[in-house]
C-alpha cells in the first residue's frame, strides 16, 4: 500500500507570502501616484523581505545541513539580503525618501525605479533559496541516507548505483557553487531525491523477495491493545510523524504481519527498512493499531504471516 | 535578643506617647472594697511616678509644624515621660518593676528619676537589687523627707480584695481595687507564684504597690494578659528576701536572624555586684545582653552552619544564578527553609528633582533602598553629606509622626550622629550612619554601599532599649547583600577614583573607554574590549556589572559574575557577557538543562540570531569558553560565558551575527 502526503515545509516557509510580494511587484505601477505613496509602497515590501528572511534564517533550527553541510542560514548569509545590499537599499530609500515633496521628483522617480529593480531581484533570488531549501527531499543530505538505509538493512556498501547519480550530484554542487539555486532547487536537488528515491525502492523490491522468510531487520513486537471490532471501513495509512515530514523524510518500509485466525495483526516486525527510524516505528504503530480485517481471516486455528510494504512520500507539487 | 514577650515585646513598636509602661486596656473591676482616706493619703505619699527627662531639642523637620495642639494638656507641657510607677521600701529606697528601668537602658532621654504629686523630681541614686525574671528593681533615692515604708503582708490571702496603685496613663497616682483571684506559677521554672488579680491595672501602673484592705503591700504590680482583666504581680516577699548587692540575669529566649528561619533557643543566667548608680547599672546590663547576643548568635551560626548559605538547601541554585538588578536583595530563606535571591516586596520609586531616584522595598522585615543619579544630573549624589543623604531617603520612604490624631511627615533628621564605615566579609566598605530619632526614643540607621551612580543599603529604625543587639543583627545582612552596580562611564571613573568606599573586589578592576573608542572592561576572570564596531559607547551608555557570590573550594567570594554594556538607557541595543558556572548536582532542574544546552551550543546558546518582530525585539546568543577551546559534557569547564547582543530596531540576522563576532573576538574570560 501506499500513501501521499503533503510536506510541511512548503507552507511554513513563507513561500507563499515571497510569491504574493513577487507578484506584488511586478505590477506595481511605477511613475502613478504621489511618489510618497509609492515610496511608502516600496518600503513596505522591502520590510517585508526583511521579515521573511528572519524566517526562513529562523528555520535553520528545523532544518538539517544540505549535501554541502551547510545550513539554509548559511546560504542566505552568503547569497540573501547581505549587509551590504541592505545598506545600499537603506541608503537608496533614505535620499529617495529625503527628496520626496520637493522639486526632485524626477530624482525620487529614478531612484524608485532602481530600488524596484533592486527588490525584484532580491526577492526572486530569495524565493529560489526558499525553494531550494524547502522542496520535498532536498534539504536531505542524499548521500548519507542512502548509505543509512543500507547500513540498516544491513546491506552491502557497494551497490550499483545509477550512474546518472554522481553526475548529478556534481551539477548540484556547481551550481550551488555557483549560487543558481534555482537550477539547484527546481531540477537537480529533486531529480538526485527522485533518482535515490527510485535507487532505493529498487533495492527494498530485490530485497524483499530475496527474504521472503527470512529473519526481519527489527525484531517482532507484539499488539498491546485488544483487537477492536472488525471495522467496515478501509484502513488509513499510518500517521506522518511530523519530525520526518519538517526533515523531508521519505521512504519504504517492509513489515512482516502475524495475523490471528480473526484477522487480527497480532505482532509486526521490520523486515526492510526506510532508512529512517521514526518512519519505521511509525509504520510498525500503525500496523498494531488496526483492526481487525474479517477479508484476512483463515478460519479456525489458522495463523498467518505475511509481509507488507508501507510508504511514506509526498505528494509531488 | 527576644525576652518575655508579655512585657518587652512592646517596646520594640512603642511610640513613646505611650512610654507607659505595663501594658494595655483598662476593665473595671466589678468588685468593691473600701481603703480608709488615711490610707489613701499615706499610701500616695509613698507612691512616686517614674520619670525620664523628655529630649530638649527636637533635631528633625517636617513637612509642616507639628500640631501640638492636639496632645492632651499634661501631656504637652509636661517637662517628662511618664514610664512607671514605684514606691518606698523603707528610707530612700525604692522598687518598681524590672523593665521599668529596662525600658529606658539606653534611653536619649536621661536617667530615671522619681516624682511625687508636688511635681517634685529626685534622681535615682544607686540601684541595689535586681532580679530581671523576677522583674523587680530596688534603688535609693533622695526622695522627700519623712516617707515612710508601706507595713508588708508577706502572706495575702486569696478572694481578699486588693488594690492596685500606681500612675495609670500618666494621669497621677490613683487606686482600683478588685480581687486577689488566683497564682500562677513563674513560666520558666515554677520557682515562685505570680499573684493574679482583678484590679484595673494601665500603662503605667508597673512597679506600683498592690495592697490589701489594710493598705499593707502584698506585691508589685507587673503586667497584666493582653485579653483578660488578669494581672500580675510579684509577691512582695520576693523582694525583701532577695539578696543585697547583687543583679540577677536570668533570661530564656530565642535567637534568630532575620533571613533565616533556623531559630535557637537559649537561656541566659548572669550576675553582677551591686551597687551601681543607674548609668553604671545600664552600662553593665548592656554589657551582658551584648555578650549573651553574640554568644547565643555564635551558637546559632554554630548549630546551623550546614544550613547557612552558601551550604544548606536552595545555596546551590543561588551560586549557580546570576541577578541582574540594581535594586538590592537579601540573600535569605523562602517558606520551605531554601536559600533563595528572591525579589524584595513592595518595591516603589519616586523620581525627586536634581535628577535623582528614590527606590525602596523590604525584605525579611529590613528596608532596602536605592538613591541613583540620571546622567548628568545636578545632584552629586556621591559626596552627599548625612545630612543630605537622609533628607533624600526621606522623599522615598515615608516617615510619619503620629501627634496626637493627626500625622506629620518628616522630612528630615538632621545630621547623623555617628557616621563611620566599615568593612564585611568580602571588602565591601560599609558607610553607617546613625540619626536619633527622639520622638520614638530610638535610632535610623542605614547601611550603605557606594555604587557608580548613587548609593544603596539597607535602613532600619531600632528603639533606644536593646539597640545594640539589634544593629549586630541587622548588620550581619550584610553579608546577604546582594547587588548589581551600574553607571555611565563617568560615574564608574568617579566611582573607581573614590578609593575610600570601592570595595577591595574592584582594586584590579579597569573600566574604561581607550582612545580608539573602545570599551575596555577588565577584572581578574573577565576582560573584554568592545570596539564600536560591536557597541559604539558614550556618555550616556551604561555598564551594570553583575556582582555575585561565587564559590574558589571552601571560600566564598563576592566578584563579577557578568557585565552588561546598553549603549543607550532609553534603548535596547546592549551587549551583555554573564557567568554560568557548572551547576553542582544539587541546582536544580532548571539550571541543569540551561547548563546542558550552554555545553551543547543547542538553542538559544547557538549563536543563530531570533527575531520577535512583534515585540521589535532581535538577539543573538553565544558561548565563551574559558577553556579557549570548546568544551564537551565530559570535560566541561568550572564556567561557560553567556555572551548576548540585542539590537534596538529591524537589523538582519547577520548584523546581530557580527555584533556577537566582533564581542567574542576580544573577550578574554578566565577561571579562578
Amino acid at each position: 500500500m501506499s500513501q501521499r502526503y503533503q510536506s510541511q515545509l512548503c507552507r511554513c516557509a513563507g513561500a507563499l507570502g515571497l510569491a504574493l510580494l513577487a507578484s506584488g511587484l511586478t505590477i506595481f505601477p511605477i511613475g502613478a501616484g504621489a511618489s510618497e505613496d509609492r515610496l511608502q509602497q516600496l518600503r513596505s515590501y522591502y520590510r517585508a523581505l526583511r521579515q521573511q528572511t528572519w524566517q526562513l534564517y529562523e528555520s535553520a533550527n528545523m532544518l538539517p545541513r544540505d549535501i554541502r553541510g551547510l545550513t539554509i542560514a548559511d546560504d542566505l548569509r552568503a547569497h540573501g539580503l547581505t549587509r551590504e545590499k541592505a545598506r545600499s537599499l537603506d541608503e537608496q530609500l533614505a535620499a529617495a525618501e529625503s527628496g520626496a515633496g520637493q522639486d526632485g521628483e524626477a530624482l525620487v522617480d529614478a531612484t524608485a525605479m532602481a530600488v524596484t529593480t533592486q527588490l525584484l531581484g532580491e526577492v526572486g533570488r530569495f524565493t529560489e533559496i526558499a525553494n531550494y531549501w524547502t522542496g520535498s527531499g532536498v534539504a536531505v543530505r542524499a548521500r548519507d541516507n542512502w548509505t543509512s538505509f543500507l547500513k540498516i538493512n544491513g546491506l552491502p556498501e557497494a551497490q550499483d548505483l545509477d550512474p546518472a547519480i554522481p553526475v548529478l550530484e556534481k551539477r548540484l554542487l556547481e551550481e550551488l557553487q555557483a549560487g543558481d539555486f534555482r537550477a539547484a532547487g527546481r531540477v537537480s536537488a529533486p531529480e538526485l531525491a527522485a533518482l535515490y528515491g527510485k535507487a532505493r525502492m529498487t533495492l527494498t523490491r530485490q530485497v524483499a523477495g530475496s527474504r521472503s522468510g527470512a529473519a526481519p531487520v527489527r525484531d517482532f513486537r507484539n499488539r498491546s491493545a485488544p483487537c477492536t471490532t472488525p471495522s467496515p471501513q478501509p484502513p488509513g495509512g499510518p500517521a506522518y510523524p511530523p519530525t520526518s515530514r519538517r526533515l523531508s523524510q521519505e521512504g519504504t518500509v517492509v513489515l512482516r504481519l502475524r495475523q490471528s485466525p480473526e484477522g487480527c495483526t497480532v505482532a509486526a516486525a521490520v523486515v526492510i527498512s526506510s532508512g529512517y527510524t521514526a518512519l519505521d516505528d511509525a509504520a510498525v504503530d500503525w500496523a498494531l493499531q488496526t483492526p481487525a480485517d474479517p477479508g484476512e481471516a483463515r478460519g479456525p486455528g489458522v495463523e498467518r504471516t505475511k509481509d507488507l510494504a508501507v510508504s511514506f512520500k509526498f505528494e509531488d507539487e | 535578643m527576644n525576652s518575655r514577650a508579655w512585657n518587652q515585646a512592646w517596646l520594640i513598636r512603642a511610640l513613646p506617647l505611650a512610654v507607659l509602661v505595663l501594658v494595655i486596656g483598662t476593665v473595671p473591676s466589678a468588685q468593691a472594697a473600701t481603703v480608709t482616706s488615711e490610707i489613701q493619703r499615706s499610701v500616695r505619699g509613698v507612691t512616686f511616678e517614674v520619670v525620664v527627662p523628655k529630649a530638649k531639642e527636637d533635631r528633625l523637620a517636617y513637612d509642616k509644624p507639628l500640631p501640638l495642639e492636639l496632645l492632651p494638656f499634661v501631656e504637652r507641657n509636661d517637662k517628662y515621660w511618664s514610664i512607671g510607677t514605684a514606691f518606698a521600701i523603707g528610707p530612700g529606697q525604692f522598687v518598681t518593676a524590672g523593665h521599668v528601668f529596662l525600658s529606658v537602658l539606653g534611653s536619649q532621654f536621661g536617667p530615671p528619676a522619681l516624682r511625687d504629686s508636688a511635681g517634685n523630681v529626685y534622681p535615682v541614686g544607686q540601684v541595689t537589687r535586681f532580679s530581671s525574671n523576677e522583674d523587680f528593681v530596688v534603688f535609693t533615692a533622695a526622695g522627700p523627707a519623712n516617707v515612710k515604708a508601706l507595713d508588708v503582708n508577706r502572706q495575702p490571702v486569696i478572694d481578699e480584695p486588693v488594690y492596685a496603685v500606681g500612675n495609670a496613663l500618666g494621669e497621677g497616682i490613683i487606686i482600683r481595687d478588685g480581687l486577689y483571684t488566683s497564682e500562677t506559677p513563674e513560666q520558666q521554672d515554677g520557682r515562685w507564684k505570680w499573684i493574679r488579680f482583678s484590679a484595673a491595672a494601665s500603662p503605667g501602673n508597673s512597679g506600683g504597690p498592690l495592697l490589701d484592705s489594710a493598705g499593707r503591700v502584698i506585691g508589685v504590680v507587673i503586667g497584666k494578659s493582653p485579653n483578660e482583666n488578669l494581672n500580675f504581680a510579684l509577691p512582695i516577699a520576693r523582694v525583701l528576701n532577695a539578696p543585697e548587692g547583687r543583679a540577677t540575669f536570668d533570661e530564656n529566649f530565642v535567637q534568630k536572624l532575620p533571613n533565616l528561619n533556623s531559630t535557637l533557643p537559649g537561656r541566659a543566667t548572669r550576675q553582677f555586684a551591686l551597687p551601681l548608680n543607674f548609668p553604671e547599672f545600664a552600662s553593665a546590663y548592656l554589657k551582658i545582653v551584648g555578650e549573651e547576643n553574640q554568644k547565643s548568635r555564635a551558637l546559632l551560626r554554630k548549630t546551623y552552619a550546614n544550613e547557612l548559605f552558601p551550604a544548606g538547601a536552595g545555596s546551590a541554585k543561588v551560586l549557580a544564578t546570576v541577578v541582574n538588578d540594581r535594586f538590592p536583595r537579601l540573600l535569605g530563606h523562602d517558606g520551605n527553609s531554601q536559600w533563595q535571591a528572591a525579589d524584595p516586596d513592595g518595591l516603589s520609586g519616586i523620581d525627586v528633582p536634581g535628577g535623582v531616584r528614590i527606590d525602596t522595598a523590604s525584605q525579611y522585615g529590613v528596608g532596602l533602598f536605592r538613591m541613583s543619579q540620571k546622567a548628568g544630573a545636578g545632584t552629586q549624589l556621591a559626596q552627599v553629606d548625612s545630612k543630605a543623604f537622609m533628607d533624600l531617603l526621606l522623599k522615598g520612604q515615608r516617615v510619619m509622626r503620629q501627634v496626637g490624631t493627626d500625622a506629620v511627615r518628616v522630612t528630615s533628621l538632621g545630621t547623623a550622629s555617628r557616621d563611620d564605615i566599615n568593612t564585611d566579609s568580602f571588602g565591601r566598605q560599609w558607610q553607617r550612619r546613625i540619626w536619633p530619632l527622639s520622638y520614638i526614643d530610638g535610632f535610623a540607621v542605614t547601611l550603605s554601599l557606594a555604587v557608580p551612580d548613587g548609593h544603596v543599603g539597607l535602613v532600619q529604625t531600632i528603639p533606644a532599649a536593646g539597640f545594640e543587639a539589634a544593629l549586630e543583627n541587622l548588620e550581619l545582612m550584610r553579608d546577604y547583600f546582594y547587588v548589581s552596580y551600574g553607571g555611565t562611564l563617568p560615574q564608574w571613573s568617579n566611582f573607581l577614583s573614590a578609593t575610600a568606599l570601592r570595595p577591595t573586589a574592584f582594586k584590579e578592576l579597569r573600566l574604561k573607554r581607550d582612545k580608539q573608542e573602545s570599551l575596555e572592561v577588565s577584572s581578574p576572570n573577565l576582560s573584554m574590549k568592545l570596539r564600536p564596531e560591536a557597541l559604539a559607547v558614550d556618555d550616556k551608555s551604561n555598564v551594570t556589572l553583575l556582582m555575585t557570590f561565587m564559590l574558589a573550594g571552601d571560600r566564598l567570594n563576592w566578584d563579577v559574575g557578568g557585565v552588561v554594556v546598553t549603549q543607550d538607557p532609553d534603548k535596547k541595543t546592549q551587549v551583555s557577557v554573564v557567568r554560568q558556572p557548572r551547576p553542582s548536582e544539587l541546582a536544580g532542574d532548571e539550571v541543569t538543562v540551561r547548563w546542558k544546552q550552554m555545553v551543547g551550543r543547542e538553542a538559544p546558546f547557538n549563536s543563530l540570531a531570533k527575531a520577535d518582530v512583534t515585540e521589535n525585539s532581535f538577539w543573538i546568543v553565544g558561548i565563551a569558553d574559558p577553556s579557549g577551546s570548546r568544551a564537551s559534557a565530559a570535560n566541561a569547564p568550572a564556567a561557560l560565558y553567556e555572551v548576548t547582543c540585542v539590537a534596538e530596531r529591524d537589523v538582519l540576522p547577520w548584523d546581530l551575527e557580527e555584533m556577537l563576532r566582533m564581542t567574542l573576538r576580544d573577550l578574554v574570560v578566565t577561571d579562578r
